[in-house]
């Protein structure tokens, strides 16, 4: 049986109306490493065109939107260093900048 | 200028009773626009140092701007202006609604208070010209009751600003309410009005503003809409508004987590007071005069405990300040508080955190049940939360809280003392907005950099630490948010721009949504003179130094007056959480905005910037006159 573990994507703020989702979900396979740009790449397939820009973005810089935060399991993966680790299960915030309101 | 303005602004001594009109000098417009712009030089002019605030010589200013009440996008608001009772410094606000373009309609540009009334009055302004009118029939009522009787007596076109009993009791957190719920909230310039016994404006407009090329501001207005209307983000804006990102400023740890102390990961129950989880209590939407983005709602909870009906919805800075600033997830609870603060006419931002001090003080048991007439008082408890602000709102009840908070944290701290101002997260008396600057460091520097302290509205550089920056604009750095030094020129650009689009009276929210040099096209097209983005920036450092000019005649410098909390600054910094380990370096951000703003070290406008200005009377006072210590 092979081992799968879950991760899962929570979409805020302006996601939610780019992507047209709330959350996404990704099955992580122990017998393969998936790092982080990886699973953007494979959900830039699955789910929603963004997170395939999102998986080559250099410093989570997205035209129109600025610099996109994630939060792994209550930490955050920090550009680009961390997006070449790992992709771990869990939950996932993704939070596009909120300027302020 | 040819179009835009009345060039007529009214000056009401309520002592007297008395009002006349008065056409400024044209360059007056040209030089500050609107807004604050206008407020800031009228009363700097008009009125002394040293003035209290609550007294008979305080001017409060209630103005439009040039784009008010014209086809420009988000042409709605007005400013409310004074020294603030809060602070003791430069204090304004503004707000949307249908006010500003009544006032304009009606035929002035602004109007400014004077004197204390010695009756309840309310200032009409309507076609048969302006004219004090007894309100003691309205002294008592609440906002909600006081525009409904106003309306019934003035006609449905009527629309008022108002106080309710929080500024008529003299709350120096007090708001002036437009429209059953837009607020002029921060400042407590409703306790102004409270005490010069001014209970409403009401404004019945009938005239049309002149537009200098109505066709060009026509074709603009259609222009931008257009390119607003294909944007998701705009689309986006237009279906949650502010409460799309309770939750994700949350775990973001932009918005303060239990008075500022806690990492946002530690409350994942704030998805439900955000987006969706509260968007099920609208029942119709609500847009602010002639607004294309229309990002406010109606909305109502049909049974229980916080039956509320006709509220408006609640802004992501009340759902922070008493959702996760109070660890409170009960979205109903904050609809209910939302109406509360409204019908008072209380600013929820200060009114949260005063709450959120409260509970600290009571956790740690400098404040006792004796205190609050033997009721506990903890975190998350939303039954305790609401009837704490109903009390607040009155000045009134809980024990002894009631009346003791409704003076705000910083002057409740001071009372109780032991220890308890450590915790009090205000700038100069002001109650910190729900951004944090651990999170994106330019809000410290505006926080403390602002002549009005503590305002969140003053966002300048943050729209570039954490966002695109304002559209149109391009920076020749990248701005980096935990980096210091070398934002301070960019910092002060960006904020200028922003002071002179507020000074025309639009929206923050279109301002970081719409080509900036639209604001100079509109205001080109409307006013007949050549307006450019350079001009925007000129102005808007202008209107930063005379404000922070008439600080400095009270005696106050940024640098010595205006400090940043300790759990704002990370000091010591949180342990988990996106800001695991940040303390950020305000020195380097301030010293790099005053050198920017051509400021000395502590925050004032030296002699050669006011002259460079053209504020040569404000120079020769400030340097001449009695030197600076």
């Amino acid at each position: 049986m092979q081992d799968c573990r879950q991760l899962v994507i929570n979409l805020t703020g302006e996601l939610v109306t780019i992507t047209g989702r709330r959350e996404a979900r990704l099955a992580l396979s122990a017998a393969r490493t998936m790092t982080w740009r990886d699973a953007f790449a494979q959900l830039g397939q699955t789910e929603h065109e963004w997170f395939g820009l999102l998986a080559v973005s250099e410093d989570g810089r997205l035209s129109g939107l600025g610099q996109v935060l994630l939060l792994h399991n209550g930490r955050m993966l920090s550009w680009p260093h961390d997006l070449t680790g790992r992709a771990e299960a869990g939950s996932l915030y993704i939070i596009p900048p909120i300027p302020g309101g | 200028m040819h179009g835009g303005n009345t060039g007529r602004i009214l000056f009401v001594d309520l002592g007297t009773g008395t009002i006349r009109q008065e056409r400024p000098d044209p360059s007056l417009y040209r030089d500050y626009l609107g807004g604050y712009g206008l407020g800031a030089a009228i009363i700097y002019a008009n009125q002394p140092a040293g003035v209290d605030p609550l007294g008979p010589d305080n001017m409060l200013g209630f103005t439009t701007g040039p784009l008010v009440g014209t086809p420009a996008i988000t042409g709605c608001r007005f400013t409310v202006c004074g020294k603030s009772p809060l602070t003791g410094t430069w204090g304004d606000s503004n707000c949307g609604g249908f006010f500003g373009p009544a006032l304009k309609m009606a035929g002035y540009d602004g109007v400014f208070f004077t004197g204390i009334s010695r009756e309840p009055v309310y200032l009409y302004v309507g076609p048969e010209g302006p004219a004090l009118r007894p309100a003691a029939e309205l002294w008592g009522l609440d906002t909600f009751d006081t525009e409904d009787r106003l309306r019934q007596c003035h006609g449905e076109g009527t629309q008022v600003a108002c106080i309710g009993v929080a500024g008529e009791r003299g709350s120096l957190i007090a708001a002036i309410i437009n429209d059953y719920g837009r607020a002029a909230g921060r400042s407590g310039l409703g306790a102004v009005m409270g005490a010069k016994r001014l209970k409403a404006i009401a404004a019945r407009g009938q005239g049309a503003v002149s537009l200098a090329d109505p066709e060009a501001a026509t074709r603009l207005r259609r222009k931008y809409v257009s390119e607003m209307a294909a944007s998701p983000r705009v689309r986006h804006f237009t279906k949650y508004g502010t409460i799309d990102h309770v939750a994700s400023s949350c775990f973001s740890n932009d918005s303060p987590v239990r008075n500022w102390a806690w990492a946002g990961v530690d409350f994942p129950e704030a998805t439900a007071i955000s987006d969706d989880a509260l968007l099920a209590y609208e029942y119709r939407k609500y847009g602010c005069w002639h607004c294309n983005i229309v990002c406010g709602g109606h909305y109502r909870v049909k049974e229980g405990r916080y039956r509320t009906d006709n509220a408006h919805k609640p802004e992501y800075e009340t759902c922070a300040m008493f959702g996760n600033n109070l660890l409170n997830s009960n979205p109903e609870s904050l609809i209910k508080i939302n109406d509360i603060c409204n019908r008072a006419g209380l600013d929820t931002i200060s009114a949260g955190a005063t709450v959120g001090w409260a509970i600290e003080c009571y956790e740690r048991g400098i404040l006792t049940d004796e205190d609050t007439g033997g009721r506990p008082l903890r975190w998350g408890d939303n039954e305790a939360i609401v009837d704490l602000t109903e009390a607040l709102a009155r000045g009134e009840g809980f024990g002894r809280l009631g009346a003791l908070l409704a003076k705000g944290s910083a002057a409740a701290a001071a009372e109780v003392g032991q220890g308890s101002g450590d915790f009090a997260i205000h700038v100069g008396g002001q109650e910190l907005p729900a951004h944090d600057p651990r999170y994106a460091p330019s809000w410290g520097t505006y926080y403390v950099g602002d002549a009005t302290p503590g305002r969140h509205t003053q966002l300048g550089l943050v729209t570039y630490e954490n966002g695109p920056g304002l559209p149109g604009l391009e920076l020749p750095v990248k701005i980096e948010r935990h980096a210091y030094a070398g934002k301070g020129e960019y910092a002060a650009r960006v904020q200028n721009i922003m002071h002179a689009a507020y000074c025309c009276g639009v929206c923050m929210f279109a301002v970081q949504r719409m080509n900036v040099h639209g604001w100079p096209e509109f205001l080109t097209a409307i006013s007949g003179e050549e307006f450019t983005i350079h001009d925007f920036e000129s102005i808007g450092r202008r209107v930063a130094a005379l404000r922070g000019a008439f600080n400095m005649r009270e005696g106050v410098a940024p640098k010595t007056h205006f400090r940043l909390p300790k759990r704002a600054l990370g000091d010591p910094p949180l342990d988990k959480g996106p800001l695991e380990g940040v303390t950020i370096d305000i020195e380097t951000l301030t010293r790099e905005y005053f050198a920017a703003q051509g400021w000395d070290q502590l925050g004032r406008p030296t002699e050669a910037t006011l002259r460079e200005m053209g504020l040569e009377d404000a120079a020769d006072e400030l340097y001449v006159a009695r030197p600076p210590q």
